[in-house]
């Protein structure tokens, strides 16, 4: 009887949405939604062209979720979920089990000795190591090695990868139209059976990946502390990557934690798009994902959120890359009225025929490249300028060219002619959006995570809505200089900083 | 809609039972992955003649209605590119094509061109490559014909301005100066030059040729080469067949009456110039370096193109690869792959890559090395050779995601001479491959002897080695350190 009366709560909905766009010309989006027993959400859109279908898992937890002093976790987490479960990547889990269970134990004595007052006991330390070291090879000797690859490449799939936000995490392949049942079984299992092998290799992994990206983009740590400023308290603040120190103390069993809060089905949602039956599809997921039970707590909201800010702040970081000058200002969370008028600003002043570049890089002449951006998140908004500063100008001149076009909005608000250009740019971004498979399974499932897939029309519809006076308003409103972060990076000298020199 | 929800709830309703029973279903979940069958896809690629129109004059044109999104979206390529560059004028092609779209038409100044494509939300592109050059267009389906004559101004009286002249210039030549700045860039910038001496591909753009190059090279470059009469076009989109093809047409018309002649087929292995064997170490203080293990191998028209593509995919396998050796088992790299290059009209090269600390090198070059060497020793096993066909077969419709990706696929057949039922008889070719064809294929294309291990990084960290796994790079051949010299100039 309990069972009868989930079946009549499912929710089936199939909607065509005409999309009117700008010339009158309708394109339609044909969206299934369904909502498995246990609460995942599906999404599916039917598209016959090609025998192939693209899948997507968006799990709604990011670097945002990652609890304080394991920030990264999630991060990490994605990468152990190309590790394998209790039957991929394994000869035997029972043994494998108790491996890994001596592996933790070995790690956290490890760990301790390390961090210990007493570390010069280094006898201990080697003694501890080998133990480990031997852990590891038994270990080894029961996996194997890239099985989920194996087995996702021969069945002809493309394009095995995740990738994490600060809200989202998602996972994705595309693979053959006759594969959906593979692909239901690989993830399904994914979600239920994860094993986190290898964990304490691969949290090595990601600090490599975390110092490689910071040396191969010299941007990096520009970024990150520019960040770290610009909030105070919400988690935004945290690099997605982690602080470095805390990923090297992560242990298993806290990521374990994590898969166990986070990862659950009423805590995902399933999106495919290609040559698929929707209903063949809900039915099928209904047996997979359908049998993992949902999450025992409801997902933590998160409680921190940002305060208003009361003056402006300044960083300076010292790099070799191109001077930049950075400018950022809170503005309110995605779903806000506000977010649209922001989002036409940055239209307004970025491309070529935009405001920002003709000025500094087309007449004065004083910046490289420059762009401005507005980010609505699930929590915070965030409107940005960049400007790499030319050689032989100033950061002084390019901060001053930037804030003069701040300015101007307000007092020499957007013509006809710049309102619409920002129209059809965001009408021809939308539409090609919609071109491949991936790329509309991915819109599809940044709206959901943000409240609700039908954010994709509608917010179009409200961009196309948005007036000239509306953004002189909204201007007015955010970019004031209390509100306000400051960053320049400036080139690091090669013989190393002289005291209370100009280090520019 | 009512029948969906019916279905659905019966659906459930019979795996509810099953848990309640524990009896047998009619449909259990298998325990591995291995255990599922999945029904035959019947994919059959398609066939050239649904989309081809000859308009005569040497323009063809491949062309798919698609009323699905209100967008139009077109592609032209011909022959001729920047191996035809005069010596000492090293990089005219690039800069001609660029400029064409950069340096603003006679009716439209270049500002004004940006403004108008960035107000209309369209791009227009034009590119040299090596041996061919061509343009491209995508906009929204209503603003089709404004685009195609801003386009025509593009292809056929471009006023390459002399301040975008000067501000393309300028920005090659800060690229040209920054090319050794990472282990990888040097690697790939040194690295023709070693394979292919004083040939086309090996000459690079350096700063002095690019420097040298005029207005009236650009302007002369563009009467001779331009848009020669020979040419084939990808156009899909929501419009009406017939008048797309009349526009097309009228399109081109101004185009020259001069056809080029198509790249020709070079199954050739070595060219003039070519280094010796053995380590060449670019030496720059970086702990990361970028190797390569590499000789020339075969062009694209070779008849063992599709058995080595299957080689190539058993040495990148997950199971045994070469990443797998030296990344998964050893940890040692942070990538490892295995390539067979082959370019139309000239060899290209084939080998391995990896990146590693430089002083782990030696040892990771041996590890790929020896996956080289073994598979030219004994047939690959059954499974690898399963994997590598079942992967291939099975990602085979991936090629052919929209419309205009099936025309692009086609129209390269034709552009590049190969065989028109090319997709309608991979499937067999790929089928019918052995294990002896793969032996033999390795045998007769992978030659240790020939390698030249090319090593971009610290030479002291190379050399120096790891005492963990020893090895010595003087193992791979007699080694010479290189010292980089102006990246601007290649030396």
């Amino acid at each position: 009887m309990v069972r009868l009366a989930r079946c009549g709560m499912l929710v089936l909905i199939a909607l065509v949405w005409p999309v009117a766009t700008a010339m009158g010309q309708d394109v339609r989006l044909d969206v299934k939604e369904h909502t498995l027993s246990n609460g995942m959400r599906m999404l599916v859109v039917e598209r016959h062209h090609t025998p192939r279908i693209a899948c997507r898992v968006f799990y709604r937890v990011g670097g945002a979720n990652d609890p304080e002093g394991r920030t990264g976790l999630a991060h990490l987490f994605e990468h152990m979920m190309f590790r394998g479960t209790r039957t991929i990547g394994t000869r035997d889990f029972p043994s494998e089990e108790k491996v890994i269970r001596r592996i933790d134990d070995l790690m956290a004595r490890i760990d301790a000795a390390r961090r210990s007052a007493a570390d010069a006991d280094t006898a201990r330390l080697a003694m501890l190591k080998a133990h480990y070291q031997r852990a590891l090879d038994r270990e080894r000797n029961l996996l194997v090695t890239n099985e989920m690859d194996e087995i996702y490449s021969q069945a002809g799939a493309t394009g095995l990868n995740a990738y994490t936000e600060p809200d989202n995490t998602v996972y994705m392949v595309e693979i053959p139209s006759n594969k959906l049942e593979l692909f239901l079984w690989m993830d399904s299992d994914r979600m239920a059976n994860a094993v986190l092998r290898e964990f304490y290799a691969e949290r090595d992994v990601v600090q490599d990946e975390r110092r490689l990206g910071h040396e191969g983009s010299p941007y990096g740590y520009f970024y990150e502390e520019f960040n770290a400023v610009f909030y105070t308290a919400h988690p935004y603040r945290r690099p997605i990557v982690g602080w470095e120190d805390d990923v090297s103390r992560v242990t298993r069993p806290q990521a374990q934690e994590f898969l166990r809060t986070h990862y659950t089905p009423d805590n995902a949602t399933l999106i495919l798009v290609g040559d698929l039956s929707a209903e063949d599809a809900f039915a099928q997921a209904e047996r997979y994902f359908g049998r993992i039970p949902r999450a025992q707590e409801p997902q933590a909201d998160l409680v921190t959120r940002e305060p208003v800010q009361h003056g402006e702040r300044r960083i300076t970081v010292e790099s070799t890359a191109y001077p930049l000058v950075g400018i950022a200002y809170h503005t309110p969370a995605f779903g806000d009225a506000d977010c649209h008028a922001l989002d036409v600003m940055s239209g307004v002043l970025n491309g070529k025929s935009g405001r920002l570049y003709r000025d500094l890089v087309l007449e004065k002449d004083i910046a490289l490249d420059v762009s401005a951006s507005s980010d609505g998140a699930k929590y915070a908004g965030e409107f940005s300028l960049f400007a790499i500063v030319k050689p032989g100008h100033t950061h002084e001149e390019v901060e001053a060219a930037l804030e003069a076009q701040l300015d101007r909005i307000s007092k020499d608000p957007p013509t006809d002619t710049e309102m619409q250009r920002v129209r059809n740019s965001i009408e021809a971004g939308f539409v090609r959006g919609l071109r491949s498979n991936g790329g509309l399974a991915d819109q599809l499932g940044s709206y959901d995570s943000l409240g609700d897939w039908h954010l994709l029309l509608t917010e179009l519809q409200q961009l196309r809505a948005v007036t000239s006076a509306d953004v002189a308003r909204v201007a007015g409103r955010y970019l004031t200089k209390e509100n306000r972060t400051i960053g320049w990076l400036v080139q690091k000298r090669p013989e190393g900083p002289d005291a209370g020199g100009d280090d520019r | 809609m009512r029948r969906g929800l019916a279905r659905s709830c019966a659906l459930l309703l019979a795996v509810a039972l099953v848990g309640v029973t524990g009896a047998a279903s009619a449909q259990p979940i298998v325990d591995h992955p291995s255990k599922l069958v999945f029904p035959e896809l019947s994919f059959s690629p398609p066939s050239p003649e649904q989309f081809r129109v000859d308009l005569g004059d040497g323009l063809v044109v491949y062309i798919a209605e698609d009323p699905t999104l209100p967008t139009f979206e077109m592609s032209a390529r011909w022959y001729g590119g920047s191996f035809g560059d005069p010596p000492g004028k090293e990089g005219l092609a690039g800069m001609a094509y660029t400029l064409m779209r950069q340096g603003g038409t006679e009716r439209m100044a270049a500002d004004d061109l940006d403004a108008r494509l960035e107000f209309l939300a369209a791009s227009i592109g034009t590119w040299a490559g090596d041996r061919a050059s061509g343009a491209s267009v995508w906009c929204l389906a209503k603003d089709t014909e404004e685009v195609l004559s801003l386009m025509a101004d593009v292809l056929f009286r471009p006023a390459f301005a002399e301040d975008k002249i000067r501000l393309e210039r300028d920005q090659q030549l800060q690229a040209l100066r920054h090319r050794y700045d990472s282990a990888d860039d040097l690697l790939n910038t040194r690295l023709p030059r070693f394979l292919y001496g004083d040939a086309p591909p090996g000459r690079l753009d350096t700063v002095s040729s690019v420097s040298s190059i005029t207005r009236d090279d650009l302007v002369t470059y563009h009467r001779e080469h331009g848009v020669p009469s020979n040419l084939v076009v990808c156009v899909s989109g929501s419009f009406e067949k017939q008048a797309m093809l009349d526009r097309i047409k009228a399109l081109f018309a101004e185009r020259s009456r001069e056809p080029v002649a198509p790249v020709a087929h070079n199954t050739r292995t070595e060219l003039p110039g070519a280094t010796k064997p053995g380590v060449y170490l670019l030496n720059k203080a970086m702990p990361e370096v970028t190797v390569q293990v590499v000789h020339l191998g075969i062009d694209r028209h070779n008849p063992d193109f599709i058995p080595l593509q299957i080689m190539n995919r058993i040495l990148n396998s997950p199971k045994s690869g070469i990443s797998k050796r030296v990344r998964d088992d050893e940890g040692l790299a942070y990538g490892a792959w295995a390539f067979v290059g082959a370019p139309v009209g000239y060899a290209g090269s084939l080998g391995a890559g990896l990146s590693c600390k430089g002083n782990d090198a030696a040892y990771a070059i041996s590890l790929a090395l020896e996956q080289l060497r073994a598979v030219r020793e004994k047939e690959v096993d059954d499974a690898e050779l399963s994997l590598a066909k079942e992967s291939w077969l099975n990602t085979f419709p991936a090629a052919f995601s929209t419309p205009f990706a099936v025309l692009e696929r086609l129209a390269s057949l034709e552009f590049d001479g190969l065989p028109m039922d090319y997709y309608q008889t991979l499937r067999e070719q790929i089928s019918k491959v052995t294990k002896a064809d793969v032996l033999r294929v390795a045998r007769d294309h992978v030659q240790p002897e020939r390698f030249l291990v090319v090593i971009s990084g610290d030479a002291a960290l190379v050399q120096g080695g790891n005492p963990d796994h020893p090895a010595s790079v003087s193992e791979f051949g007699e080694v010479r350190v290189i010292e980089p010299g102006d990246p601007g100039e290649g030396t």
